[in-house]
């Protein structure tokens, strides 16, 4: 979990980004502690607002990508062992929560590099048209998969 | 439907963007403005959609039981709180209206309280009693003598007239100083409850989640991820920064896995317990052992397993998590304390996840065999208990009320036509001249039937957590088998349950009462609620009118009461035994310890006899000071 905080945080790169990181990166900490699942959210809208952030700012597209992986992971895995915590208690969880984590890591690798090699293949084009269709077509394939 | 349209025109929006980033000569003939205003459309849906994503928050399907302690079960002086409550919620105005006020009913009940008090501590009259009350002068406690001499809208201080937001109207701060001096005026070494609120705990009224299982439940995951996926493009796209675009194709594979790889675990569960018929109070362990029988792995699967409601855990946890490849089993062990009664587990409630964490399948699975603890109440033969006498028609060993032709010599009394001849004193007949028949004590043979009180509204519990009902359950076998030893017939009938044993003697009886006694007859759950007063008709209706009646109940309503009265008013002699689970830790506890004392007190006045029984002490005890 706590690898997952120190690689967000530092990819992380400007001032205000890290900031906010590290606001985020407390908020998830303190969440963790007190196994509170606002906590814990509020700490991933900290870290994904600071990748955000980066990205608006100069942050090359990969940058951004590599950046949102471990955002997306510490989320994933702190709301899971928040939950596991509140249902199952003192039993040994190392096994599912390992489990989760390369299971996450599987998913966003292959969704980050499906998305990635679309991105490459066109790289160059500066088509308004195709950027706004892609747009709509992330709105509506989110919306069928809620 | 409309979701397939969604996704039909998902994917081709996504082709047209990927064909005119391949053949950039496509999009020749539309204006930039054009595609910026589309954009514009999408980024607005995608705002609107998360906003109320953001307002409108899923809520959990399933609640899940706590397996480790038993439910949290009403503590006696409930009633005080609900009555405070109203009165706080009502607030000041309410006096006015036509019908009875809260305010009126928390001082109405407090005074026939205090009156019932002072009458019965001082031995004054009921009218003495009310005018101490109207002077203040029954005690020292200003606020306590106020509530009832000041009315039911006392003045405000300048701090509470703030509109900020208080935390008790002074009258309800007035009635705990009252009920407080009560409880003191009652017991002189009654532990101080304070003046403040305790801890806020509702009572449950289920255990195991039953029905509507097997369920899925979201963990709002797939939200989260919509809406941070949306608000990410959406900013992409107006900040020229593709990097965020992209961000959405992580989201899109967390909701496609979820959405197409559902959590469905085909398990098999298997229980072993290390002593099935344990003794009181010793510890049991038990083994679980969960199987994945699919041919499939499932990777997050959290067991709870169905520990019966009246056992607590005390080592280890009768919970797991773990992942399991198809075929694999998994063990785990805990252990609990057994408590007299026959406990039957439930069925563990397996919750599986799917690989990213967004569903959630709950579902009980049942295991290979039911298991049981049978854990007996105390075996060891007990004293003869002493029940009241009751004049009866069948002849046994037992002196009664009754005189007759019998063996031990009771009275002489004038001759009545029809006596039988060998009972005339032909000795007074030549001193007086008179003919007297003498009379001797006749052995009778009592019938009693054991009554133990568990509808819902005895389910109260003290703070070791075992409710009223069990404990009555514990004295009713050990009294039941006293007065088989004895040879005199025992029946039993659960009020709140169906459960009837006619009154008969013999080693079979003593064993259907045990049965009946640890079994489901008397749940560790409340069941519904049910009526005193239709439970005291039916029991008159059964009872044989010489059948004497012992009665098992915490006292905590007066249903009770009233079900004493009317089998005593029918002519059954009747004796009550009372498990004390009040307390008086808090006020409302307290509350709850008057009105016991108030019923016990009530039902001695009535020539009831009734035993205070603390159920901490083991029920030997109490039935040999009961016999002396």
């Amino acid at each position: 979990m706590l690898a997952a905080l120190v690689v967000a945080v530092s990819v992380s790169g400007s001032i205000p980004a890290l900031s906010i990181a590290l606001v985020g990166t407390g908020l998830l900490a303190a969440g963790l502690r007190s196994s509170s699942v606002r906590g814990v959210q509020l700490g991933s809208v900290g870290l994904f607002g600071a990748v955000v952030l980066v990205a608006v700012g100069s942050a090359t597209t990969e940058w951004v990508l590599v950046a949102t992986v471990p955002a997306a992971l510490s989320w994933a895995l702190a709301g899971h062992s928040v939950r596991l915590g509140r249902q199952v208690g003192t039993a040994a969880t190392w096994r599912v929560e390992a489990v989760h984590a390369v299971s996450m890591v599987v998913v966003l690798a292959l969704g980050g590099g499906v998305g990635y090699l679309v991105y490459r293949s066109s790289a160059g084009s500066s088509s308004p048209l195709a950027l706004a269709l892609l747009l709509g077509s992330v709105l509506a394939v989110t919306l069928a998969l809620r | 439907m409309t979701e397939r349209w969604v996704v039909a025109a998902g994917i081709g929006m996504c082709l047209g963007g990927v064909a005119l980033v391949v053949v950039p000569g496509l999009s020749l003939g539309v204006p930039a403005l054009l595609a910026a205003l589309l954009a514009l459309v999408v980024l607005l849906i995608a705002v609107l959609v998360a906003t109320s994503y953001l307002v409108n928050p899923e809520r959990p399907s399933v609640s899940l039981p706590v397996p480790e302690r038993r439910p949290r079960y009403r503590r006696p002086g409930g009633e005080f709180r609900t009555l405070v409550d109203s009165v706080g919620l009502a607030g000041r105005r309410a006096v006015d209206a036509d019908d009875e006020s809260p305010r009126e009913r928390l001082h109405a009940e407090l005074h026939g309280l205090a009156v019932a008090v002072l009458v019965r501590t001082t031995g004054c009259q009921p009218a003495e009693a009310r005018d101490r009350l109207d002077s203040g002068v029954w005690t020292d406690d200003e606020r306590a003598a106020a509530f009832f001499t000041d009315g039911l809208t006392p003045p405000l201080s300048a701090r509470e007239r703030l509109p900020v937001p208080a935390t008790d109207p002074p009258l309800v701060r007035r009635a705990r100083h009252a009920v407080r001096e009560l409880g003191r005026a009652v017991e002189d070494d009654q532990a101080d409850p304070g003046h403040g609120e305790g801890t806020r705990q509702d009572p449950e009224t289920s255990y195991w989640p039953t029905g509507d299982l097997p369920a899925e439940r979201s963990t709002g995951r797939r939200r989260q991820v919509a809406v941070a996926v949306l608000l990410a493009s959406g900013i992409g796209v107006f900040a020229g920064a593709p990097g965020l675009l992209l961000v959405g194709s992580f989201g899109i594979a967390i909701a496609a896995t979820a959405r197409f790889v559902s959590p469905s675990p085909s398990l098999a569960v298997e229980r072993t317990v290390s002593e099935t018929s344990p003794e009181p109070g010793s510890t049991v362990t038990v083994t679980v052992t969960v199987r994945n029988e699919s041919d499939r792995t499932v990777a997050d699967l959290r067991l709870l397993d169905g520990v019966p409601p009246g056992l607590t855990v005390v080592e280890d946890t009768p919970r797991c998590a773990t992942a399991l490849r198809p075929g694999r089993a998994t063990t785990f062990r805990y252990t609990v304390e057994a408590v007299p009664g026959r406990h039957t587990f439930e069925t563990p409630l397996v919750i599986a996840g799917d690989f990213v964490g967004a569903t959630e399948s709950v579902e009980t699975v049942e295991t290979a065999t039911e298991t049981t603890l049978d854990c007996g109440f105390d075996r060891e033969d007990p004293p003869v208990p002493d029940v009241q006498s009751q004049v009866t028609v069948d002849p046994g060993r037992l002196s009664a009320d009754a005189t007759g032709a019998g063996v031990e010599f009771d009275t002489v009394r004038e001759y009545r036509p029809g006596d039988p001849p060998g009972r005339i004193d032909w000795r007074h007949r030549a001193k007086t001249g008179d003919l007297a028949t003498v009379s001797f004590v006749e052995p009778r043979r009592p019938r009693v039937l054991l009554v133990v009180d568990a509808r819902a509204a005895a389910y109260v519990a003290d703070t070791d957590g075992i409710p009223a009902p069990r404990h009555a359950a514990r004295g009713a076998f050990h009294l039941g088998n006293g007065l088989l030893a004895d040879a005199r017939p025992v029946g039993l009938t659960v009020l709140g349950g169906d459960a009837w044993l006619s009154p008969a003697g013999g080693i079979e009886q003593r064993e259907r009462l045990r049965r009946t006694l640890a079994g489901e007859s008397i749940p560790w759950t409340p069941p519904s609620e049910s009526d005193a007063s239709d439970a005291a008709a039916r029991l008159t209706a059964r009872l044989d009118p010489d059948t004497q009646v012992v009665l098992f109940s915490p006292l905590s309503d007066d249903g009770i009461v009233d079900l004493c009265r009317r089998l005593d008013a029918a002519g059954h002699a009747v004796s009550v035994h009372s498990p004390d689970c009040t307390d008086a830790e808090t006020v409302e506890e307290a509350y709850g310890r008057l009105q016991r004392w108030r019923r016990l007190s009530e039902l001695r006045g009535e020539s009831i006899r009734v035993e205070d029984w603390n159920p901490a002490s083991p029920p030997e005890e109490v039935f040999a000071r009961a016999s002396q």
